[in-house]
């Protein structure tokens, strides 16, 4: 199975790498391409560490082949702020205590973007649907849930 | 927990996917959504030398009204399913069925095909390779004994698929296709009692659509799921009931259970079952008595057979108590 | 507290940013050129004499550069202390557990690494294995260590006071059994290491440790090498909860590759690794006599353990230790009598996690008391309140009180759980039918070392560079974990030096850079590192002072830092920018650099794990929890919705912080009492992997949080502040415990609370209802 050229656009630049059909979109994204702000936990769907955007929607990319997701928009928690200008969201999570070891943090993030960009004002049931996927073994999401309503507030 | 190589095809028409499904037999697999397939690769109790990716295949994600009946084309994903204005409107139970499985990115990715489609689960199969090696093959991985019921003679891993037991209520049907043609099926033909094989899929046969018949006026139904998590977890039993109000006696009531058995399954109400009138507490106390007695379920992760039948029992009571009260 | 200018405040820690954007680096982000990845081999079997390991065909991969076996590190063992030193970097001679290390790899990317270990042959000679303590303890069981003779790796036997002549004075005596089980750490980073050697002697090591200092000498005695040469370098830590404390295989097989390789190695352990094969929480057996008075007084406990500690020691004898003191606390026990048994099965290493020991046992004593104030008919809130330990208090076994807000916690927490509204006793809600959902409260309280005191290096210490802008560096050994310890300690810096939290920096822990320090266990941080951060920014406080005398004409004492200025008190026109007595006092006569320093440890005489008798540490934390439950009667399956803290720690000095400890701590408690356990068949884990071990999701925890501080200014702990991270933990699992009795009228004796364990023990009470009934004339 050689290696494919593939073209992947990650948060808007193109890249083209080449990999076999094996590979993860997580293994690319880390390994090739330096994304490493997406975190590795389990690498079999259980802990949403990984998640990334796909056209608008979370999703796990260690389950995500990288040879199928060419011609998509890929948004990966380094489209967001920097440290130096963190966005609305990811200033919630700091500021309301969310983030404490910080494993969780980018595939939470992530979940709650794809979560406010389709639903900006979503109610208490909406946000725990959304970070089901994720787990936390640090804050017991309580305030992770507060943060994601705070940014809600903030962004409209 | 690194994928093993293969090859990748990625075919346009379901005509172009059978013709691959044909040309690489048992050596290919087909993939919709992954996240089942993926993680049993990953785990490496499944090894296919291609993969058949349905992904790009035209239309198969389609959602559409055809006379009284809702089509659901296999690629649609859960999300789809449970966010389609039709299917909430016609098909209520489906959607909250669709919404039970897993968690969002699951249900983002994972398709209605993969969802009926999905490999029955046991402990003693999906482990990784190093797990496996610490004691001999279960039957499932190729082995000759079922460790959850030793001595068995047939392999019993469980059937968990969330929206399987919300179709079979519904009375839907899927649609198969090969390179040599097509068959029409209700879905409690496709499924069979057995962990190694648990639908009748034919070699080189794909699941193309699920066929939802219209719900007529009147039907209501409902999807409860018991498991440990409140999310993530396949349920520990699935039960749905749909009741139709202007049908015959017989597709009165229909209600069927998933996490029990090797495949979902239908409780069958007895012949005398009283029809034509609303559901009384007695009806509703015997229909969940004689769920709890058709079910078999064996010991399988950490929950005994007794407390198995115990949730089939109640969740059909709270199914059907929730039903006559709506 | 308005009287601190940063301490007590609401900030937001200062590794936020970065961890929300994903810059912030962990083990697994770095690599270096030319890396290879390692793999390690693990044993299929529990208990097996290893009669030959034939790596040829692994080495002759393609791709693989080196391939090591347990003779790579000649008969090197590590450990505790030197009679604990039980454990390989790879297995010598004998596997006993499955999943234990034998061998490791590394090559050019990890798919070639896994290839590799499967041509690796080795033979074994398969022993029969022990994987339940109390038939290890048996006559005749497989014994796992030569030199440890009835597989017992602790024995711990003592008594303070006439236990015997309490049990006589007693009106009421209970004995009971508790079963805890085994449960992991959860923290979401698998164990990883990023090792260099370069020849002839020098090791750098990237690695996810919460106490990378276990690790720095582990590597200096392994591989023969100075403590300078061992460079261990902190990347941020993906939690740890006490299951990332010392070196472990992963450490030292990284370090081994990269030296028989001469290239950098990356070993990351998959999840499925750290949850069947890597350390977990001691399971106990225990088993509690309790006597007490009528009204409800505590005259008595006589306990006795069976820890299952798996295949090696560990920190095992602090576990077993800790389970003692606190069966003194945090109720007045006047006499007392223990005797523990940590016995080796063939399973995964048990050891320290958040609580280390004193979970089991307070789960055990907690809930017996509840059961002994049903019997007697006493009201739970009062006969904690009647029992409760309070300043000055000495235990029998001669741990010193010096600050207790216990019973302030009791009122809080009873008052914010409403209790007065929702509680009736269960004699009451009894003779009422039980509906569909029954819901009950419970109550529980804690105790907890704030800051262990150790033997041996006990101190923590921390550097503080003023840098000439007004801006400084607080070097210390103290990890942050996701704590937020690096938070908490620049804090102290800014207040000291009454500059501002973002102008004090935190460099990461290293080794040849950051002072030694024990380590982040047993609440030590806040506490101890804090006192030691204390008095290196008085240090560099007082380095400052006199130019700034000179400067304002003023007397030192008159002057005071704060805001980024400094002033002279009662002369507001004199003013200074902190910024320029800074950068003054560097030019002042011939130059200096301002370099504060602080060492300080706890003070108590070292604790003994012989007797127990004696100190744990300086300074206990106290607390109370109020849990509200809610049980399914006809499913058995038992949700938390709501669950309060009330915690006596001192001081706040980071009231969101100790809201996230809190908050964090019910997760973990409310996991390990209601979904958490390793499902395990003849020593094989049958529940690898996050969904079927259970880790709760949002779903699963309270969905409302209430957090109370208690602060009673700890004469010992900086700014008067103990433990806030472990003790929550402590009192979680009784107060759902004794909440479930509350609902539903029985004892859940042994963990976890299954939905099927409670439907059980609900059809077993009316069984026995009706039995009593019908037996009634
Ligand atoms: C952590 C976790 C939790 C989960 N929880 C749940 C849950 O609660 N409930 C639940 O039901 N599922 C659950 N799942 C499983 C899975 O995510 C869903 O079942 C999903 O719907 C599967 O769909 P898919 O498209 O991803 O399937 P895939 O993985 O693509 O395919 C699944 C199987 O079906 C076959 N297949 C797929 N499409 C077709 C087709 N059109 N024709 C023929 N064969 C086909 C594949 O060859 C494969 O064998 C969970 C998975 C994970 C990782
Ligand atoms: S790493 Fe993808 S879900 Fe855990
Ligand atoms: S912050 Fe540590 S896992 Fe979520």
């Amino acid at each position: 199975m050689l290696d494919q050229l593939i073209h992947l656009k990650v948060n808007g630049t193109l890249h083209t790498v080449a990999v076999p059909p094996h590979r993860t979109l997580l293994e690319v994204l880390r390994e090739q391409l330096g994304y490493t702000g997406t975190k590795r936990a389990c690498r079999v769907g259980d802990c949403g560490a990984c998640t990334v955007i796909i056209d608008g929607k979370a999703v796990l990319s260690c389950l995500t082949l990288a040879v199928e997701v060419q011609e998509k928009e890929i948004l990966t928690i380094e489209a967001l702020g920097d440290g130096d200008r963190p966005d609305t969201l990811q200033q919630s999570f700091v500021d309301c205590g969310a983030v404490q070891c910080g494993f969780c943090t980018p595939g939470m993030v992530m979940s709650a973007k794809a979560l406010l960009d389709e639903n900006p004002h979503p109610d208490r049931e909406e946000v725990r649907r959304a970070i089901a996927g994720n787990l936390c073994r640090c804050t017991g999401y309580a305030k992770i849930v507060e943060a994601i309503e705070d940014a809600a507030t903030r962004l409209s | 927990m690194r994928l093993k190589k293969f090859e990748h095809f990625e075919p346009r028409t379901l005509s172009e996917a059978c013709q691959l499904l044909n040309e690489h037999g048992s050596k290919a697999s087909v993939i919709a959504g992954g996240t089942d397939l993926v993680v049993r690769m990953k785990y490496g109790v499944t090894t296919p030398e291609c993969l058949i990716n349905l992904k790009k295949v035209d239309g198969l994600s389609a959602i559409s009204s055809v006379g009284e009946n809702l089509h659901l084309g296999a690629l649609a994903t859960l999300t789809q399913v449970r966010c389609s204005e039709l299917v909430q409107e016609r098909y209520p139970i489906l959607a909250e069925a669709a919404l039970a499985v897993g968690a969002a990115q699951l249900q983002n990715m994972g398709t209605i095909g993969g969802n009926i489609c999905l490999e029955p689960r046991c402990w003693y199969f999906q482990q990784g390779n190093s797990w496996r090696q610490a004691r001999p093959n279960c039957f499932k991985n190729g082995g000759a004994v079922c460790y959850m019921a030793k001595g068995s003679k047939r392999c019993y891993a469980l059937y968990c698929g969330d929206t399987a037991a919300a179709l079979l209520a519904l009375g839907a049907k899927v649609r198969l296709v090969s390179l040599g043609g097509e068959r029409t099926v209700p879905v409690e033909e496709f499924f069979v009692d057995d962990g190694m094989r648990h639908t009748n899929l034919r070699p080189g046969e794909l699941l193309a659509e699920v066929i939802l018949p219209g719900p007529g006026t009147g039907q209501r139904g409902t999807y409860l799921k018991y498991r440990k998590r409140g999310a993530l977890d396949f349920p520990i039993v699935g039960v749905a009931a749909v009741i139709n109000k202007g049908a015959t006696a017989a597709s009165r009531l229909r209600i069927a259970v998933t996490g029990v058995g090797s495949s979902p399954s239908l409780v069958v109400p007895p012949a005398d079952f009283p029809a034509g009138t609303g559901l009384t507490h007695e009806m509703i106390d015997r229909m969940a008595e004689i769920a709890r007695k058709q079910v078999k379920p064996v010991s399988h992760m950490e929950v005994s057979p007794g407390y198995r039948k115990e949730l089939v029992g109640v969740l059909v009571r709270d199914a059907l108590e929730k039903l006559a009260g709506a | 507290m308005s009287e601190y200018a940063v301490l007590g405040k609401r900030l937001p820690r200062v590794d936020g940013p970065v961890k929300a954007a994903g810059t912030a680096r962990f083990t697994d982000d770095l690599s270096l050129p030319g890396m290879l990845y390692g793999k390690i081999l693990r044993s299929p079997h529990a208990h097996a004499r290893i009669v030959r390991i034939d790596t040829t065909r692994a080495e002759n991969h393609p791709g693989v550069r080196a391939v090591i076996v347990g003779e790579d590190f000649g008969d090197y063992r590590y450990g505790l202390r030197a009679d604990t030193r039980d454990e390989y970097p790879l297995a010598r001679g004998k596997v006993r557990y499955l999943g234990e290390e034998v061998a490791a790899v590394a090559a050019v990317d990890e798919e070639t690494a896994l290839e590799a270990l499967n041509l690796i042959q080795v033979e074994y000679e398969v022993l029969s294995a022990v994987t339940d303590p109390e038939e290890a303890l048996r006559e005749g069981a497989p014994q796992l260590h030569d030199d440890k003779p009835g597989n017992i790796s602790v024995h711990m036997k003592t008594s303070f006071g006439d236990v015997d002549d309490a049990f006589r004075q007693a009106d009421y005596i209970r004995e009971d059994r508790f079963y805890s089980q085994s449960v992991l750490h959860g923290f979401l980073e698998p164990n990883a290491a990023l090792a260099l050697w370069e020849a002839p002697n020098r090791i750098t090591i990237w690695a996810s440790k919460q106490s990378p200092y276990f690790l720095y000498r582990n590597l200096s005695n392994c591989f023969n090498v100075p403590l300078s040469n061992v460079r261990l370098i902190q990347p941020y830590i993906g939690g740890g909860f006490g299951g990332k404390n010392g070196g472990y295989p992963v450490d030292f097989c990284a370090v081994m590759l990269s030296k028989k390789t001469g290239r950098p190695v990356k070993i990351v352990l998959t999840m499925e690794e750290v949850l069947s094969s890597h350390r977990r929480r001691h399971p106990m057996i225990v088993r509690l006599k309790t006597g007490v008075k009528k009204d409800g007084t505590i005259l008595a406990h006589d306990c006795r353990i069976i820890a299952d500690g798996g295949a090696g020691t560990g920190v095992g004898p602090s576990t077993i230790a800790n389970a003692f003191y606190f069966l003194n606390l945090p109720y007045v026990v006047p006499n007392v009598r223990y005797e523990a048994f940590r016995v080796y099965t063939n399973r995964p290493i048990s050891v320290a996690q958040r609580g280390n020991g004193i979970q089991q046992i307070r789960y055990a004593a907690d809930v017996q008391l509840e059961m002994i104030a049903h019997d007697l008919g006493l009201d739970p809130v009062q006969i904690r309140q009647k029992n409760a330990v309070y300043t000055g208090y000495r235990t029998a076994s001669g741990m010193n009180i010096h600050s207790c807000g216990l019973q302030e916690t009791i009122t809080e927490a009873v008052k914010a759980a409403e209790w007065e509204t929702h509680y009736r006793p269960w004699q009451e809600k009894e003779k009422e039918p039980l509906g569909r959902i029954a819901t009950g409260v419970g109550i529980a309280c804690n105790s907890f070392q704030s800051g262990a005191r150790l033997t041996g290096h006990n101190c923590c210490t921390a550097v503080i560079k003023v840098h000439e802008d007004g801006t400084a560096s607080l070097l210390t050994g103290s990890t942050d974990s996701g704590q937020g310890s690096e938070t908490v300690l620049a804090m102290i810096v800014a207040e000291v030096l009454g500059t501002r939290l973002e102008d004090v920096f935190v460099p990461q822990t290293d080794s040849t850079v950051t002072p030694v320090d024990p380590g982040s266990f047993g609440s030590r941080v806040s506490s101890t590192a804090g006192n030691a951060v204390l008095i290196a920014a008085q240090d560099a406080r007082s380095q400052l002072l006199p130019v700034a005398a000179e400067l304002l004409k003023a007397a030192p004492e008159d002057i005071e830092f704060r805001d980024r200025k400094v002033l002279v008190r009662g002369a507001p026109d004199r003013v200074l920018r902190f910024r320029d007595l800074t950068r003054q006092t560097v030019a002042w006569g011939s130059g200096t650099s301002i370099i504060g320093q602080g060492s300080w440890g706890q003070t108590v005489p070292p604790m003994n794990f012989e007797t127990g008798e004696g100190d744990a540490s300086g300074a206990y934390s106290f607390g109370t929890q109020a849990a509200w439950v809610e049980v399914d009667t006809q499913t058995g399956k038992v949700t938390v919705p709501r669950m309060v803290v009330a915690h006596d720690l001192g001081f706040a000095l980071n009231p969101l912080a100790v809201e996230g400890q809190h908050e964090g701590s019910i997760a973990g408690g409310v996991g390990h009492t209601i979904y958490e356990h390793c499902v395990e068949e003849n020593g094989q884990n049958l529940t690898p992997n996050l969904t079927a071990y259970g880790l709760p999701t949002v779903y699963d925890l309270p969905e409302e949080m209430v957090s109370l501080s208690i602060e009673t200014i700890d004469p010992v702990g900086a700014f008067g502040a103990k433990e806030s991270g472990e003790g929550t933990q402590v009192s979680t699992i009784p107060a759902i415990v004794n909440a479930i009795h509350n609902a539903i009228g029985v004892w859940i004796t042994d963990l976890p609370v299954t939905p099927e364990k409670v439907l059980k023990a609900l059809r077993d009470r009316k069984a026995q209802d009706r039995a009593t009934e019908g037996g009634q004339p």
